[in-house]
């Protein structure tokens, strides 16, 4: 069983680079970009994968208002994804905009507070509700590129565009509309940066997910956008399908706000669930682009879950090994990894590892990338309040 | 679409605007309901448990619970049910105190989880047992209506059982101060560069409504306070009130957001008027509490209660300066 | 002195209710039996110990010793602040 979704445009914007070209060559290569932060003083914590200055667009003309770095990025991805669905002038009354982000305008708001300490007066932040707000980033694209279907920005944590995606995707087995822009995005902010440092949580050095050694994760930044659509829609305009949305599956752990339910109880489900919903056995599905943050933790219970649905059957990638930890961007990044790999018959490999975890019991690609016979192959995204999502993507038949 | 049953209700304000402590109002007739949010949770999770929870989270994971009581789902049935809350600005008095104390290797990292979109959604599942999907949506005036929306859609899903939705924020004034001076009739640059103005009282509280599928509802013998027969958003208003004016007839009355911006207001008016003609009576949230952003869900705790009070269907409609456009309608369930 | 210190910091900065500082016993455990405390108690202790002493409990390992009790805690600090 396959669901009505297809998947027919992408957009990608990282440290890797602009474009999701030069994100594949990255990939293929085993490059990465890795450095302390640009954007402040980092106190040497650990480095980050910023997006190069020069690569972030200019703020539009006559959008300065809302004009965050994370709003210039998302721009950026918009327009890709839609040049490459061949969407770029098309009637979007009726196209969806689904948000994924944490940050959203967060860094501006930092910018604006500087100085500012307690009991002092709030600053004059006129662009709050422009900036600063979740929900403004995905309004302002929407208003920006004429959008005019529904307009929903989610944010729970590092599973936001993985949610969003899995939410536009029943939006559109439902009927609601025939189109829909699924957009994650967050810049680097001092917030996650010093937030993710104050729970131990960075990487001194670049990060090693499901590394024996791993010491953490490295933050990363950038935007991503999938167009999704239904089959029929494709299929009438001619459309290049580049992968169908099979199924997902959301739940909570109900644990933990930060840490994952030891046991891994809420992300087995999460995984069964969404396997269920694509009428999949864990069999058909060859590899899994896991969230693999590379903290100690999460790696270890995520690995172990793997191990017990898949066992050796899939073969494993942290794609977050590439772009640092993008937050409210993995989702919809690492859904487009996938989209990449089911492609091009190869999954990417794990950098920074030397020895895997001996703990795990799961084929992890290391060294360089593999060539691979994918069917199907499954994203997990899971984020703080136990926030899990997974979706599964499958590989367009050669006849539609 | 899948109907949806809404099985409990409740809104936590504090008892008049500005009052401070917050009040929780249960059900479809609050006057006989009335708890203190902090003593609620108090008495159902240990102290140790609460300390960490912020204020903003004190209305959600209080209001989330009391709605659930009010439907009659009971600790052992709540493995099932999702949670979708629609807050425009979220716990923004953590970001702003984390922003005031200075962002560098210093930062609590109590306030930085806590300062997360879902941090309260989180505490909900780990207090109540809530093991379903959970959502936590921003978009400004909209956000409460777009929560409605999405968990209505979720609903149809395969699997659904039953979502908690609620919307609100807390207050913060200070925030707002440069362009939202509190009582002042002060024009506001908009992000279109419009202006736009009024009176003000910014306020804090949040509404909840249990959603259920119709059918699951029923066969647990739950009352159905009201359905929700449709829930759409779109960017134009005429498009949108009028795909939910073709099949139903119209409604008793229309609750439309108590906004910040008159143009926008009387524009969503009389796209209303011109649906549904002069005569229906239209009402605002201020009966309940002052301004809150996202204040969608607690227009549809209102629009239940008037059902359960006889109305034989309610249009909750949201609007935001982008003139995008929401619709809720809801009736008394039965006849479909 | 010290140890009283520590007990009230430790009341007042991780909110404890629950509890009074004359209430902590000087060597019972803190974490998980004991007292209950968790790990993010552990990092906003250590955060609050390094903000009044300037003494450091960075490291995962050396904090599960130094910070097993008042005791051990106290003693750590007069050491090295």
């Amino acid at each position: 069983m396959s669901s009505d979704t297809v998947i027919t445009g992408l957009g990608a914007l990282s440290a890797l680079g602009r474009g999701v070209k030069r994100h594949a060559s990255c990939l293929s290569q085993g490059q990465r970009f890795m450095t302390l932060p640009t954007l402040f003083d980092s106190c040497g914590a650990g480095p980050v994968a910023e997006v190069p200055a020069g690569l972030v667009p200019a703020v539009p003309e006559g959008h300065e208002a809302v004009g965050s770095r994370a709003f210039c990025m998302a721009l950026a991805v918009v327009d890709e994804a839609l040049e490459d669905a061949g969407l770029a002038f098309a009637d979007h009354s009726s196209t969806a905009i689904f948000t994924g982000t944490t940050s959203s305008g967060i860094l501006e708001g930092e910018r604006a507070f500087e100085g500012v300490g307690p009991g002092d007066p709030r600053p004059d932040y006129r662009h709050f509700d422009d900036q600063y707000v979740a929900g403004a980033l995905g309004r302002a694209i929407a208003r920006v590129r004429g959008i005019r279907g529904p307009r929903v920005t989610i944010s729970t944590a590092c599973s936001s565009s993985a949610s969003a995606l899995a939410q536009a995707a029943t939006g559109i087995e439902q009927g609601r509309f025939p189109t829909a822009l699924v957009l994650g995005v967050d810049s680097m902010t001092r917030m996650t940066y010093f937030g993710f440092g104050s729970l131990g949580l960075i990487s001194p050095c670049p990060c090693s997910p499901f590394d024996a050694h791993r010491q953490g994760l490295t933050l990363g930044e950038g935007a991503a956008c999938v167009v999704l659509e239904h089959r029929d829609r494709a299929r009438a305009r001619k459309a290049r399908m580049r992968a169908s949305v099979m199924g997902w599956a959301r739940n909570v752990d109900g644990h933990h706000i930060t840490q994952p339910d030891p046991q891994g109880h809420g992300i087995e489900t999460c995984i069964r669930a969404a396997l269920l919903r694509s009428g999949l056995t864990p069999r058909s599905v060859g590899h899994v682009n896991a969230h693999g943050t590379g903290t100690p933790q999460n790696d270890l219970v995520e690995g172990m879950v793997i191990g017990r649905v898949f066992g050796h059957g899939a073969v494993v990638s942290s794609t977050k090994s590439y772009t640092g930890h993008t937050l409210g961007a993995a989702g919809a990044l690492e859904a487009l990894f996938c989209v990449l790999a089911l492609e091009g018959g190869t999954v990417p490999a794990t950098l920074g590892v030397e020895s895997v975890d001996p703990r795990l019991d799961i084929d992890i690609v290391t060294g360089s990338s593999r060539s691979c016979d994918l069917e199907a192959v499954l994203s997990s995204s899971f984020g703080f309040g136990g926030n899990n999502c997974c979706i599964v993507l499958g590989r367009m038949e050669a006849s539609v | 679409m899948t109907v949806a049953a809404i099985t409990g209700l409740s809104v936590v304000a504090p008892a008049f605007p500005g009052a401070g402590g917050l009040v929780i109002r249960a059900g479809t007739d609050p006057a006989d309901e009335t708890c203190a949010a902090q003593e609620y949770l108090s008495k159902r999770i240990p102290k140790r448990m609460l300390r960490r929870m912020t204020h903003f989270g004190t209305m959600v994971v209080s209001g989330a619970l009391a709605a659930l009581d009010d439907a009659g789902i009971t600790d052992d049935h709540r493995a099932h049910v999702g949670s979708v809350l629609g807050t425009a600005y979220g716990e923004i008095a953590v970001a702003c105190q984390i922003f005031e104390n200075g962002l560098g290797p210093g930062i609590s990292p109590t306030a930085f989880h806590n300062s997360v979109h879902n941090a309260s959604l989180g505490y909900l599942s780990i207090f109540g047992g809530l093991r379903g999907p959970s959502l936590s949506i921003s978009d400004s005036t909209l956000s409460g209506e777009q929560a409605l929306v999405e968990a209505s859609s979720m609903l149809s899903d395969p699997g659904a059982g039953a979502f908690v939705v609620g919307s609100g924020d807390e207050s913060c004034p200070s925030v707002f101060s440069p362009c939202w001076r509190e009582g002042e009739e002060a024009p506001r640059e908009t992000a279109r560069g419009q202006e736009s103005g009024g009176i003000i009282a910014t306020d804090e509280a949040c509404g909840f409504v249990v959603m259920e599928v119709e059918k699951r509802a029923r066969e647990r013998g739950a009352r159905t306070i009201a359905v929700v027969r449709e829930a759409l958003a779109g960017a134009d208003p005429v498009q949108v009130i009028g795909a939910a004016s073709r099949e139903h007839a119209a409604p008793d009355v229309i609750i439309v957001p108590a906004g910040l911006d008159r143009k926008a207001d009387a524009a969503i008016l009389e796209v209303v008027r011109q649906t549904f003609g002069h005569g229906t009576p239209v009402a605002t949230e201020g009966d309940l509490c002052g301004y809150v952003p996202a204040s969608g869900v607690i227009r549809c705790v209102m629009a239940c209660r008037m059902i359960a009070h006889g109305a034989a269907s309610v249009l909750v409609i949201g609007k935001d300066l982008d003139g995008h456009c929401t619709v809720v309608l809801l009736d008394g369930g039965g006849g479909s | 002195m010290l140890k009283m210190e520590i007990k009230a910091m430790i009341v007042e900065v991780l909110a404890l209710d629950d509890v009074t500082p004359e209430e902590i016993e000087d060597s019972g455990p803190l974490f998980v039996e004991g007292l209950g405390l968790d790990s993010i108690d552990a990092l906003e202790l250590a955060l609050a110990i390094e903000k009044r002493w300037g003494v450091k409990i960075r490291n995962e390992e050396l904090g599960q010793k130094v910070m097993f009790s008042v005791e051990t805690l106290a003693t750590h600090i007069a050491r090295n602040s």
